[in-house]
């Protein structure tokens, strides 16, 4: 499943985005975040 | 929580010096109803590269993860004193629900403290149950 992981990631992004998960909802699909989420929880 | 939802989630990072990436995080959400179903399809389509593992590598780990998910729901109605078997009936594989397997992509942060950790920002989770499984790939996009 890892190996999916890296496989699908690999893909090129116009590949991807064909499969975009879309306003429907639901969380099904490949959805892009252009801004670091991740938080350094240090300097909070 | 959101009836029968449960949700499992893979996190696949880069090593920071080797990530040559822009910032963005990825998600693949793949429908645990796909999966069941495959190859009919329930909600949406996937990437070829899902859908020729779909039988061999997905369909067997959601499978596998189900059972985790049934198991844990079932010590929750013991230990809460819920009539056996109350919360399994609400997750029950043939009612539609948003459950998924989820891989995430999230990109290195050289320079934070944290950079040698996959992680991912505060958020709120939905359904009843996440399980989730940590990988880094020091290879990863190299």
């Amino acid at each position: 499943m890892f190996k999916l992981g890296a496989e699908v990631f690999s893909l090129p992004l116009e590949e991807k985005l064909q499969y975009e998960q879309g306003d429907s909802g639901r969380s099904f699909g490949f959805e892009i975040l252009l801004f670091p989420m991740a938080q350094d929880l240090t300097e909070a | 929580m959101r009836r029968g939802e449960c949700n499992i989630i893979l996190f696949v990072t880069a090593a920071p010096e080797l990530d040559r990436l822009s910032d963005a995080s990825e998600f693949m959400n793949i429908a645990k109803d796909d999966v069941l179903a495959f190859p009919q399809m329930v909600h949406r389509d996937y990437p070829p590269t899902v859908t020729t593992a779909m039988t061999s590598v997905v369909k067997p780990f959601v499978c596998k993860s189900l059972e985790v998910n049934n198991t844990v729901l079932r010590v929750f109605s013991r230990r809460l004193g819920l009539p056996e078997g109350s919360l399994e009936a609400l997750h029950t594989r043939d009612q539609q629900s948003g459950s998924e397997a989820r891989l995430i992509r999230v990109p290195a942060m050289p320079g934070k403290s944290l950079a040698d950790r996959p992680t991912i920002g505060a958020h709120s989770d939905f359904g009843s149950l996440v399980s989730v499984s940590f990988l880094f790939l020091f290879c990863f996009h190299r």
